[in-house]
């Protein structure tokens, strides 16, 4: 399992949270581009692509190195792999959680239908 | 890669099952600490109740006791207790990288005949104000909580 910390982890989400930069991500997946690339499906100005990116840096999700005057930005997976384990790790204990449930609540009913046929022949 | 992207767009987890109960037994294990402490924790975990006072404001304190007897200590508050629809409150590990760390889960409770359904959510709460926190980097771990999330010691 990749290791994290909460802190990192929240980066990651809260970088995930916007759709443009979700759309940014996906355009790497494809392979890495320069700024000016990532830039021009959107309908936005470069100074606000460039804060997104820093977001997206920030979080450790893009690696960013100079090909001679170009900027060029390339995925880089694994904070997005941890996330995605983090969720997949509470999916778990829920799914575990909610059979500990199921049979708790199986147990009780079968215990008070018991009771109440007692009760029942009892009183007869 | 894609499939990850998806995983944690949402941002949030959520689940959901049907539970052959009556909705008001089924909320009442979730809010009466005698009932919960019979089903709550990993299979092989003990649940030991510090405090537990469901109503909105009202704290609860727990551990997770392992089979090794690590303890796992959980705290929140509630935030939203109704009777028998909805239940929302903070949930925070007391140790392990994750420690003081709050995270949300809420929880919907939907009659379905005799049966009720479940609907919960766990999420992260990611605020746009970390996102300038500092990246602390991928090295530490929160192996405290991983263990008792997985049921193992």
């Amino acid at each position: 399992m990749v290791k994290y910390s909460a802190g990192a982890l929240d980066n990651v989400f809260s970088a995930l949270a916007d759709p443009t930069r979700r759309a940014i991500l996906a355009r790497l997946a494809l392979g890495e581009s320069s700024v000016s690339e990532l830039a021009e499906p959107f309908d936005i100005s470069l100074p606000a692509i460039s804060r997104h990116l820093r977001v997206l840096r920030n979080a450790g999700l893009i690696l960013r190195h100079k090909d001679g005057r170009v900027r060029r930005c390339a995925l880089e997976a694994s904070p997005l792999k941890a996330a995605s384990e983090w969720i997949e790790t509470y999916r778990r204990f829920w799914e575990d959680q909610f059979d500990s449930l199921a049979e708790y609540l199986e147990r009780t009913q079968e215990t008070s239908e018991r009771e109440t046929q007692k009760k029942t022949k009892e009183e007869e | 890669m894609m499939a990850d992207v998806q995983a944690v767009e949402n941002l949030t987890l959520e689940l959901s099952r049907v539970f052959q109960a009556k909705r008001e037994n089924v909320f009442r294990a979730w809010i009466d600490p005698d009932e919960l402490k019979h089903w709550w924790g990993p299979k092989g975990f003990n649940t030991e109740i510090d405090t537990f006072n469901a109503t909105p404001g009202g704290a609860y304190r727990m551990c997770m006791r392992a089979p090794d007897n690590s303890e796992h200590w959980l705290h929140g508050e509630f935030k939203q207790v109704s009777p028998h629809d909805f239940l929302s409150m903070s949930w925070i590990w007391e140790s392990g990288d994750m420690a003081g760390h709050e995270m949300l889960v809420t929880i919907t409770f939907t009659a379905v005949g005799d049966a009720t359904e479940i609907k919960l959510t766990h999420s992260n709460l990611p605020g746009e104000g970390a996102v300038t926190a500092h990246s602390e980097g991928w090295t530490s771990s929160f192996e405290c909580c991983d263990d008792a999330l997985a049921g193992k010691a």
